[in-house]
């Protein structure tokens, strides 16, 4: 090896620490400076010298937005919904992916069909006829009016995922238990379940995170603070004359927070979950 | 009718029919928050049915195709978002693809970076415009201050509400919030590669930039593929950033729908974009479906 | 393990079906009782007077009560609330805040209670309000609102500047920008003119008063007139001060706050805004504070000094189910001495007449008295059903005029066309 090939190797490896530096970097500095704006005070915020940490360092912006707002009851609309909608999609989504994976029976086709066709769907196109039908349900307004069409979205994404888990299940378990004499039901409960808790888990959580982001319908569905979920809430989110950077920054980082503490430590969940399905073979 | 014979006599159910119970739920509803609705737009569609006018609804056939057809606002959103699509696609892609070879090799830190590659991820839409928002600032965004001590530019650059950069920043948000969707289907798909392939090809004497090409990315390929599509699907329906981030800058066809919606009241005309939306995005779903169909086969 | 696994999936689908109709609303009436719902701007001035009037309102009233619902800052925004609202056929919310262009459309659409009724019953005197503002909330001969509080556009300018170079007060567009370039160059004040040119309503308030001011028009009669020498030269005016560098080549996304910024921090000679401005320049920690003058729009050759009309009114949504406590509120925060109270603390201008020559409201907003000529004869925008959409076509096509995508004939051109082809739909 020629000492041209060493300096190579060196220049390389300094290229690729550069090119981590700046991923990491644009990744997380929008956060960072989220945060950095949310210590400071308004004469800091607007201001044409801008600094990098700040010089009065200040907590009021964070007391702020639950003054005159009901914040705390928008993020705790978020939990309810977001977490309702996990728990119908994940309990009618395995059901229905127990069937696609392990049973047979005519119109498969056609059911996964249906199923993509509605993870493809651009939700604004039934905006108005769904808006409608939730009136006449008499469920605008209320939990179940957010919870029922965020639980028909993610269902294809969660049936995705649950059946792909099924099917790395071997049959001869199952196989087993039937001779043995076990009905449907003890086969579901005592075998299939346990093993697909880490998909549950997975896909519990996508589901939740997807659902927790939603506007377009949470914008259009809900009228008050009874059902107004956070990202509504941020994207109204006003002062009396100007928009207050400083408390919306804040917010912005109690909403992010524990989203980002949750995606930490499960990041090696996210990232098996994001990625089965979709290349296997 | 296939139906597996029971060898021992305790389910009476035969599988067709548990199939049926089991799946049942899921059809239901998706028969009736989404089929159904589908339909119906597709019906408003063909009316004239302005909220502004409620007496005067009447069936009206494809009137409000032809009259959106000859709209200039819907070229240009059409355009808009095809360009949005294509640029904010091909960008997350390259980045995706950097990313994902970045991390494929263990380093040091490794964890560390794919964590901090998550964080946009992690971050809702509606909050991460903000954050944008406010660094696009015109007068006290860190941005144009950046740019303006670099000595790039004189004065602040209105980023969102400029026409001619509001597209650049928009597709800005959204290639960061979505690079790193792209980065991991990428990474899992490089996980799936044999290593012994690149030996053989060192052995052979292949560099680097050979086994890229001739090894990495035609095995990469149905990876890519999927990627792609689902992006594309996702970048096509665009609406959070360009609502909240620059209030309809630059007009989007998800935008300019909700805006006929709900600002002017034009259910009618606005359902015909509505499915106009979901044709074009049909379209590209049947050729996913298509590509994945054989998978199902068993 | 078996019963425990059921009773566990039982208990959770209970729980979520139960989910299912909570958080929607609540009886409305108990022990005689009413409570009706306001939607409102709620932070800062304007929430703290309201408390304070609903506080006196509930003690005089004790059979209703009112609750507050937050409204977004942005007209738009709170448009699209109540349209959903509306569609939804919504009873959450009882009153609601219209800015002065709503009324025509959410009238015809038949979402707006009628009030003539209510107006017999509780004898309410509709003479001293502003008859042009009455006329716009009154759809088919039935008042659907009623005026809270009106504004008109005002020219505000740094008087301690003008003084001190012997200005007199412009009374063309042309003065103020020759006043604007000379204070900007001897003061180093790095603005001369701002005002709202981002794509939004307010660039069609902004817009029309320049119109307006050089002799052209929009819609007049239901007729698309934009199309007019007058107006071209007005629109090249607006586009001259960006040229020149009076106005920043930012004000084509500015809205009223940014421009308020700028004028307040001392970094502007003259400001186009409206009448709250003037409350928040004079506080204590304004540095402009004292400083400050307000007068009539400057005019082009052919035109007269002109204002475009805004202001909130109070309107009831045709789906509440309590109408009438509602009214009840309504007159009462429209009343004499509320209004009064409610211009004395948030400047903002009475619908009354007769207020104007109150002295006490007077030596809190001097501008009332020298102004009230603006404010009586303050024009509105066109009153249409369809007027959303117009506005919409006439301000993104303006901004694009501004920012340089389209030259003045292009861009009245593509109006009228678009117009046009709306209004014949």
């Amino acid at each position: 090896m020629n000492p041209a090939t060493g300096i190579k190797k060196k220049i390389l490896r300094l290229n690729s620490l550069l090119i981590v530096f700046a991923v990491v970097f644009t990744s997380v500095f929008p956060l960072y400076w989220a945060a950095n704006t949310s210590f400071k005070t308004r004469n800091e915020i607007f201001n044409q010298e801008q600094t990098f940490f700040p010089k009065t360092f200040i907590f009021s912006n964070y007391i702020e937005v639950f003054e005159g707002r009901k914040f705390e009851r928008n993020i705790l609309n978020s939990v309810i919904i977001a977490g309702g909608t996990t728990i119908f999609s994940l309990s009618v989504g395995l059901f229905c992916a127990y069937a696609l994976a392990r049973l047979k029976f005519r119109g498969k086709y056609f059911v996964l069909s249906a199923i993509l066709v509605v993870s493809m769907f651009p939700q604004i196109s039934i905006l108005s006829p769904l808006f409608i039908l939730l009136r006449n349900l008499r469920l605008l307004n209320t939990y179940g009016g957010l919870i029922l069409p965020y639980t028909t979205f993610s269902l294809p994404l969660t049936i995705w995922l649950l059946t792909n888990y099924f099917r790395e299940i071997p049959f001869g378990l199952e196989e087993a238990a039937r001779i043995d004499g076990a009905s449907y039901y003890q086969i579901l409960s005592r075998i299939i379940l346990p093993l697909a808790v880490p998909g549950l888990v997975t896909s519990g959580m996508l589901v939740f995170i997807q659902t927790w982001n939603e506007f377009l319908f949470a914008l259009a569905f809900t009228i008050t603070d009874k059902t107004k979920t956070i990202p509504v809430a941020i994207a109204h989110f006003q002062g009396q004359y100007e928009t207050p950077w400083g408390t919306l920054m804040a917010a912005t980082v109690i909403v992010t927070l524990p989203l980002i503490i949750l995606v930490l430590f499960m990041q090696k969940r996210i990232v098996s979950g994001l990625t089965a399905g979709g290349i296997k073979e | 009718m296939k139906k597996k014979e029971k060898t021992k006599g305790q389910n009476r159910l035969s599988e067709g029919k548990l199939a049926i119970i089991l799946i049942s739920p899921a059809l239901i509803i998706i028969l009736a928050i989404a089929i159904f609705p589908l339909l119906q737009t597709v019906s408003y569609s063909m009316q004239y049915f302005d909220l502004r006018f409620p007496l005067k609804q009447e069936f009206i056939g494809f009137q409000n195709y032809g009259r959106m057809l000859h709209n200039r606002v819907f070229w240009d959103a059409t355009w808009n978002t095809v360009f949005f699509t294509v640029v904010s696609v091909s960008l997350e892609f390259a980045a995706g693809l950097l990313i994902a070879l970045l991390l494929h090799r263990k380093f040091i830190g490794r964890g560390i970076v794919r964590a901090s590659v998550l964080v946009p991820w992690a971050i809702p839409t509606v909050i991460s415009a903000r954050m944008w928002q406010w660094m696009y600032h015109d007068q006290f965004g860190i941005i144009n201050y950046v740019f303006i001590k670099f000595g790039i530019i004189k004065e602040g650059i209105v980023w969102l509400q400029n026409p001619e950069t509001s597209m650049i920043s928009i597709i800005i948000t959204d290639v960061w919030k979505t690079t790193p969707f792209m980065a991991l289907m990428l990474l899992a798909g490089l996980q799936l590669i044999n290593k012994n392939m690149y030996e053989s090809a060192n052995i052979d004497g292949a560099n680097s930039i050979q086994k890229f090409f001739h090894i990495t990315i035609p095995i990469l390929k149905p990876t890519i593929m999927v990627a792609l599509i689902f992006r594309t699907l996702d970048a096509f329906r665009i609406f959070d950033l360009v609502k909240v981030m620059s209030y309809g800058r630059p007009p989007t066809l998800a935008y300019i729908n909700y805006e006929n919606l709900i600002q002017f009241l034009k259910f009618g005309y606005g359902s015909a974009i509505s499915i106009f939306i979901f044709i074009f995005i049909f379209i590209f779903a049947f050729i996913y479906m298509k590509s994945l169909g054989k998978k199902f086969e068993r | 393990m078996k019963k425990i696994t059921f009773i566990f999936f039982a208990v959770m689908f209970l729980l979520f079906a139960g989910t299912i109709f909570a958080g929607g609303s609540q009886d409305s009436a108990e022990n005689g009782v009413v409570t009706i719902s306001m939607a409102s701007g709620t932070v800062g001035h304007e929430l703290d007077v309201l408390k304070e009037q609903i506080a006196v309102f509930e003690s005089e009233n004790s059979d209703i009560k009112v609750n507050l619902v937050p409204l977004p800052e942005s007209a738009t925004e709170r448009h699209d609330l109540y349209v959903t609202w509306f569609v939804g056929q919504s009873s959450d919310v009882d009153i609601l805040m219209e800015d002065i262009i709503w009324p025509p459309e959410f009238g015809a659409a038949g979402w707006l209670k009628p009030l003539n009724e209510y107006i017999e019953k509780y004898n309410m005197d509709t003479t001293d309000f502003f008859q042009g503002i009455l006329d716009v909330n009154t759809v088919g001969g039935e008042v659907v609102s009623i005026p809270w509080f009106t504004d008109a556009g005002l020219m505000y300018y740094r008087k301690d500047l003008l003084e001190k170079y012997g200005y007199n007060p412009p009374v063309t567009y042309e003065n103020l920008k020759n006043i604007a370039q000379d204070i900007m160059e001897k003061e180093g004040i790095k603005n001369g003119f701002v005002w709202q040119g981002a794509s939004y309503e307010g660039l069609t308030c902004s817009a029309l008063e320049f119109i307006w001011g050089h002799g052209g028009d929009f819609i007049k009669d239901g007729r698309v007139v934009i199309n007019s020498p007058n107006t071209i030269a007005a629109l090249n005016t607006m586009k001259d001060f960006i040229d020149s560098n009076v106005s920043p080549k930012g004000v084509i996304s500015y809205q009223e706050e940014d421009a308020r910024h700028l004028f307040q921090n001392g970094d502007s000679v003259f400001m186009r805004n409206w009448p709250y401005a003037w409350k928040l320049a004079q506080e204590e920690d304004s540095p402009v504070k004292g400083k400050i003058g307000a007068m009539a729009n400057p005019t082009g050759p052919n035109g007269e000094s002109s204002a475009t009309l805004g202001g909130w009114n109070l309107g009831i949504s045709n789906y509440s189910e309590n109408s009438e406590a509602a009214f009840r509120f309504i007159m009462f925060l429209t009343g004499k001495e509320q209004q009064k109270y409610k211009s004395m603390n948030t400047g903002q201008n009475p619908t009354l007449k007769t207020l104007y020559s109150d002295p006490e409201i007077l030596k809190v907003n001097p501008f009332y008295e020298s102004l009230y000529d603006v404010f009586v004869g303050a024009k509105g925008r066109p009153g249409h059903v369809k007027y959303a959409e117009l506005s919409n076509v006439f301000y993104t096509n303006v901004n694009s005029f501004l920012v340089g995508n389209i030259n003045s004939e292009e861009c009245v051109e593509t109006i009228e066309t678009e117009c046009k082809t709306i209004l014949s739909n």
